[in-house]
């Protein structure tokens, strides 16, 4: 019998033959069954060469059939590392191979499978270090030729992937019969029960061996109104607080249960003999899925290889699947209890030494055995087989449990937990194997160049892990970091029992006196998309003039959150039009804070780096504030609305952040005051231009006058019926009002601002015109101008800062910064060639070397000039001083000038 | 010079009701849906599927800090103390929720839009009130599906607010209140303004499946049913 053949022979339980699929693999087409994995669906086709390793390049194949190991990785529709096992075959799917070159089947980078003597474990650390030009060259080929897939960045990559919130009761992990039994028993208890599985169909091993009884089970449990089954869910992290991460599909499940109850299974692990990766060595149970899921036969003629009495089970069921069992060879001498079955050879106290082939298994040598003694070698015997079965001990998948700090003791070869949880608990074969381990899956250490692989992911193999313990990395976690092992695509699943026990071996210790290595999320791939998935649906925060800007044809810019209008097609016009007329601009944005209580002022005194407790009501002032360190954090404009009341602005994306500022302190000082913010409640639109007091006054009963409302000040009255604070201020640097409204009535008043101002030409100007102006002006933006290491007395705030003030935030480092002198000035410039304007960001240097940095840059329509903002050396930062900038490869020279550029001396701003 | 000229107030929803052929009224200075052309609630259907409602326009107070028990007292009276995270429903001066967030917070949701005579009797009692109205955009949600719903929203597990309580949470990535009056089929959500349509819509799609329709403000009879 051939595996092609096989479909006829076999269902498959997930396969559904009434409905054929059409995929293509290397350009080539394949017919599939809707229900078949990628990988069933090739192997069914004859396809037998699945991966290249990571590091040798030596050919792999089906070995797990679960999704654990790393030998069916491959590209499926551009998406690297899909586990085709267990990937479902989709019409029109397009797979392909990948870490091969040509191909599969022919890879020239198999070549390192002949070099393994120059590429020992942690060569990397090792080779190619002297001389030291040698390293970035090596480097860059090591990292082009090891690994796994590419991800095509130039490919779109969008996901609509969602975070979705489970709240239950108990949460099963795992569908298997246990995982069924558990779910039934708590919903009997009155429990909403979640049950996690990630397979299609219930049912877990038991759908290998007795299909229908999990059926039966499975129909129970759909049909009970208190559990919720979600299949194709993987459950990869359980957190702090019952909380479990899962994915489906393209779902991020973010799970909250009282109680967990976790069945997660056994896996077996794979025995250790010279050659044991190749393609037609398969788990055990990755044969019996491959038929029983999948409806595939893996091959003709077999041998099992097992240390317990599930290995003649499994024998059994592979006779009835039609396969010629050639032996089954037991590494037990006593406790066979097993009677000889079908007359199917045993070859008892016997294991398999080594396996022959190339792309794919043809025989495997078997000698007699003694977990003392050794090999006897004159006892070999080779049998001729294509696949291999390991039917091994099995071992507990207990990733989820030890997570959540469950510990599992090693004992007489079994492990089982040693410590409970509140809250989460393990039922089934996770809870501790079924079955004692007899001899351990690790024959002898094989003489000469053999390759045992221990770890199939990272092809690390018994002597790398020999010589790393005999340079001294003897610790199970330094001997991870440094061979790799356990950190592959399976994180320990197919490698960690036996690097644990190649590492006893090596030490002449108890495989449970090494310990296990640290097990972390996630316990099974996930996509970085899911994980992004709340990316999808950020926040967005519209100001509520956001629909009047929309249909202004606003070219919008994402501020953190919010959306802002960047202009309205011409910024320059914007500017222009401002600084010879009028316009208005949505400032909504901007942070604002009310501070109420009898100890406001003394708070406002301790936070800003100037004096607040002596303004009076009615004006308005402008601070900067620092962090412990005399950091700049923010700046902005507050006002005085009566003797315990402040009402301050802050930058637009540090409005959360700042109301959390002065709530620490307020605690921290055991001040008296209330602290409100009030950025969603106010909307704010700036009015700015020569002719902004005309159209104002057509719209409210304020006077204002130069002399009635004067340059920062703050008036409260009606503007066009609404109650506002209008702020007399000008970061535009024009004569301007800054009014503060109500959000609910912001539009009613911003359509009045329009029609009063039509006759005057009135347009809104955007955010990028905003910038050139208070550029012209001289203005810095904390965060674009300032970084995590500008203070104010370098950034020209020496006049803001009062240190006749005893207390204030940063009061100490700025004096030592004082005492220290400047190392830097923020000064502004003009380029010498001024039509180009250099991106924000590049270098000033001197004499080629980097000393300061532009900030801030543009070309003012104004003055006809490209200026800026540049940190400069103090010492360099003379007015008239010239430096150069490092930009396109060439240095562009620029000169200092006093700031502001435009209206030196505020006239306009104070007319 | 027109310095009294009226601008009625909106909602953060008001463009996303216009897109949906919302059918406007003026109501004490505000304008609020009537009715959804598209969307007529069929007798019942409220107790079927999933209702919305946009209650931004209701009046919203907040006390804050140590003003927080006589503000208590002066709405609810002597001897009726609300415990943190409880909803207590007040008649006088007017109908509404008193909503105690935290020990120091105070949320006065009115039944009416023009609560000035909350915040009277709150200025008279020395509780210095703060209008959020224009802070919050509230929204409610009815019908047998709202649990569902936000359960898939929140991490907060809905069914643990029970009827009378409410509670501070993360909805759809956004700070939000969720108020359980006495009914336990209805849900008061409460946004920052700014981030109400965001949040409307969040709601919308991932209500689809629920049968979820938006109403006016007259289909929700009552929106503050009593608390015990």
């Amino acid at each position: 019998m051939t595996a092609s053949q096989s479909p006829a022979l076999l269902a498959g339980c997930l396969v559904d033959r009434s409905r054929p699929v059409s995929f293509t693999y290397e350009d080539r087409a394949m017919p599939a069954f809707e229900g078949q994995s990628i990988a069933a669906a090739l192997y069914a086709a004859g396809i037998r060469v699945f991966t290249r390793s990571f590091k040798y390049h030596r050919p792999r194949g089906l070995f797990c059939v679960s999704g654990d190991c790393p030998n069916c990785l491959m590209n499926v529709d551009g998406r690297p590392n899909v586990r085709t096992c267990v990937e479902p075959v989709r019409d029109g799917q397009i797979v392909r191979h990948q870490n091969a070159w040509p191909s599969l089947d022919w890879d020239v980078l198999n070549v390192f499978d002949k070099l393994h003597r120059f590429l020992p474990v942690g060569f990397y650390y090792k080779r190619f270090h002297k001389p030291r030009w040698l390293w970035p060259i090596f480097e860059h080929v090591v990292r082009h030729v090891a690994g796994l897939g590419k991800v095509d960045a130039h490919a779109g990559h969008e996901t609509d992937a969602e975070i979705e919130h489970l709240h239950t009761d108990v949460c099963v992990i795992g569908g298997g019969r246990a995982g069924m039994q558990a779910a039934a028993e708590a919903s009997g208890s009155g429990a909403r029960v979640v049950l996690l599985e990630r397979m299609p169909r219930l049912g877990g091993r038991s759908l290998l061996n007795n299909a229908q009884v999990a059926a039966d089970e499975e129909s129970k449990l759909l049909s009970d109104s208190r559990v919720t089954v979600h299949c194709n869910t993987t459950a990869f992290g359980l957190y702090e607080g019952n909380l479990i991460g899962a994915c489906s599909d393209n779902r991020f499940l973010k799970i909250r249960a009282k109680d967990i109850i976790v069945c997660t299974g056994s896996r077996q692990q794979p025995f250790l003999f010279e050659n044991n990766d190749l393609p037609g060595i398969f788990l055990g149970d990755g044969v019996l899925r491959l038929a029983s899921l999948y409806g595939v036969v893996a091959g003709r003629r077999v041998v099992v290889l097992t240390e317990n009495d599930e290995g003649h089970g499994l024998a059994k069921q592979l006779c009835e699947l039609g396969m010629d069992v050639a032996a089954v060879v037991d590494q037990r001498s006593d406790g066979m209890q097993s009677p000889k079955q079908n007359s199917i050879p045993l070859l008892g106290s016997s294991s398999i030494v080594r396996a022959r082939g190339r792309k794919r298994l043809e025989g495997v040598w078997v000698a007699t055995w003694d977990q003392k003694a050794g090999t006897d070698k004159s006892s070999q015997k080779y049998i001729a087989c294509d696949v291999l079965c390991m039917a091994s001990a099995r071992q507990p998948a207990n990733e989820l449990l030890l997570q959540a700090g469950m510990r599992f003791r090693h004992v007489d070869g079994r492990w089982s937990a040693e410590q409970q949880l509140e809250h989460i608990r393990a039922a089934g074969s996770v809870a501790g194997t079924e079955q004692a381990r007899c001899a351990g899956k690790t024959t002898p250490t094989a003489a000469g160049n053999a390759k045992r692989f221990v770890c199939l992911c990272e092809d690390v193999t018994e002597k790398d892990i020999q010589q790393a313990l005999a340079e001294g990395f003897d610790h199970i976690e330094t001997l991870k970091r440094y061979t790799t092992v356990n950190m592959g695509p399976c994180q320990g699943k197919m490698c960690g029992l036996a690097a644990v026990e190649v590492c006893a071996r090596g030490k002449t210790c108890e495989a449970g006196a090494v310990g296990t290595t640290t097990s972390r999320p996630p316990a099974a791939p996930v996509e970085l998309g899911v994980l992004a998935a709340g990316h999808t649906h950020q926040p967005i925060r519209r100001t509520p003039l956001h629909h009047w800007h929309e249909a202004a044809g606003a070219q919008w810019l994402d501020a953190g959150q919010w959306k802002r209008p960047e202009s309205y097609g011409d910024p320059e016009a914007e500017v222009r039009w401002v600084r010879t007329n009028v316009g208005l601009i949505d400032v909504s944005t901007l942070g604002k804070i009310e501070l109420i209580g009898p100890d406001a002022a003394e708070l406002l005194d301790r936070i800003y780096l100037n004096r607040w407790s002596d303004l009076k009501p009615g004006r308005v002032r402008y601070g900067a504030m620092c962090n412990e360190d005399g950091i700049l954090i923010d700046d902005g404009v507050g006002t005085r609305l009566d003797a315990e009341r402040f009402y301050i602005t802050a930058t637009t994306g540090n409005a959360d952040a700042i109301v959390q500022w002065l709530e620490l302190w307020r605690a921290t000082w055991r001040l008296n005051v209330t602290i409100l913010s009030q950025t969603s409640a106010f909307a704010a639109m700036n009015l700015a231009g020569p002719r902004s007091r005309e159209i104002l006054q057509r719209l409210t009963s304020i006077a204002l006058s130069p002399a009635a409302f004067p340059y920062m000040t703050m008036r409260e009255g009606q503007v066009a019926g609404v109650a506002c604070r209008v702020f007399r201020i000008g970061f535009v640097g024009e004569l301007g009002y800054e009014i503060h409204c109500p959000s609910s009535h912001a539009w009613g008043l911003w359509e009045t601002l329009h029609d009063a101002g039509a006759d005057c030409g009135l347009r809104p100007f955007g955010v990028e015109a905003q910038r050139i102006l208070r550029l012209e002006k001289g203005h810095l933006i904390i965060g674009q101008d300032t970084d995590a290491l500008s203070h104010p007395l370098e950034a020209g705030w020496e006049w803001m800062v009062r240190f006749d003030k005893p207390v204030f935030v940063g009061r100490d480092p700025l004096l030592r910064l004082k005492a220290m002198g400047p190392r830097a000035r923020l000064v502004g410039f003009f380029m010498l060639d001024t039509e180009r304007v250099p991106p924000e960001g590049c270098q000033v240097v001197e004499q080629g070397r980097p000393v300061g940095r532009l900030t801030s840059t543009r070309y003012s329509p104004t003055l006809r000039k490209s200026l800026g903002l540049a940190w400069v050396p103090a010492n360099k930062a003379a007015i008239g001083q010239r430096f150069f900038i490092r930009w396109d490869g060439a240095d562009a020279p620029a000169i200092i000038v006093p700031t502001p550029f435009y209206d030196t001396e505020g006239r306009r701003l104070k007319s | 010079m027109n310095t009294t000229q009226t601008t009625l107030a909106r909602t953060p929803l008001h463009h996303w009701h216009i897109r949906h052929g919302a059918r406007f009224v003026e109501r004490d200075g505000w304008l609020v849906v009537d009715s959804y052309a598209a969307t007529d609630v069929e007798p019942g259907e409220g107790s079927r599927g999933l209702l919305l409602t946009d209650l931004s326009s209701y009046a919203k107070i907040s006390v804050l800090g140590n003003h927080v028990p006589a503000a208590v007292e002066a709405l609810l009276g002597h001897g009726k103390p609300v415990e943190p995270l409880r909803v207590i429903s007040f008649d006088m001066p007017c109908t509404g929720l008193a909503c105690r967030l935290a020990a120091d917070h105070l949320l006065l949701l009115s039944d009416v839009i023009d609560a000035s005579s909350i915040i009277e009797r709150l200025n008279q009692a020395g509780c210095a009130p703060h209008d959020v109205t224009s802070a919050l955009a509230g929204f409610g949600v009815s019908g047998p599906e709202t649990d569902p719903l936000l359960s898939s929203l929140t991490p907060l597990d809905p069914l643990a607010v029970s009827p009378g309580f409410c509670a501070e949470t993360n909805l759809v990535g956004v700070h939000a209140v969720l108020v359980r009056p006495q009914d336990a089929t209805r849900l008061q959500v409460y946004v920052a303004w700014d981030l109400g349509e965001y949040v409307w819509e969040r709601l919308i799609q991932s209500g689809r499946s629920h049968g979820i329709k938006p109403i006016g403000l007259p289909g929700n009879k009552r929106r503050l049913p009593d608390c015990a």
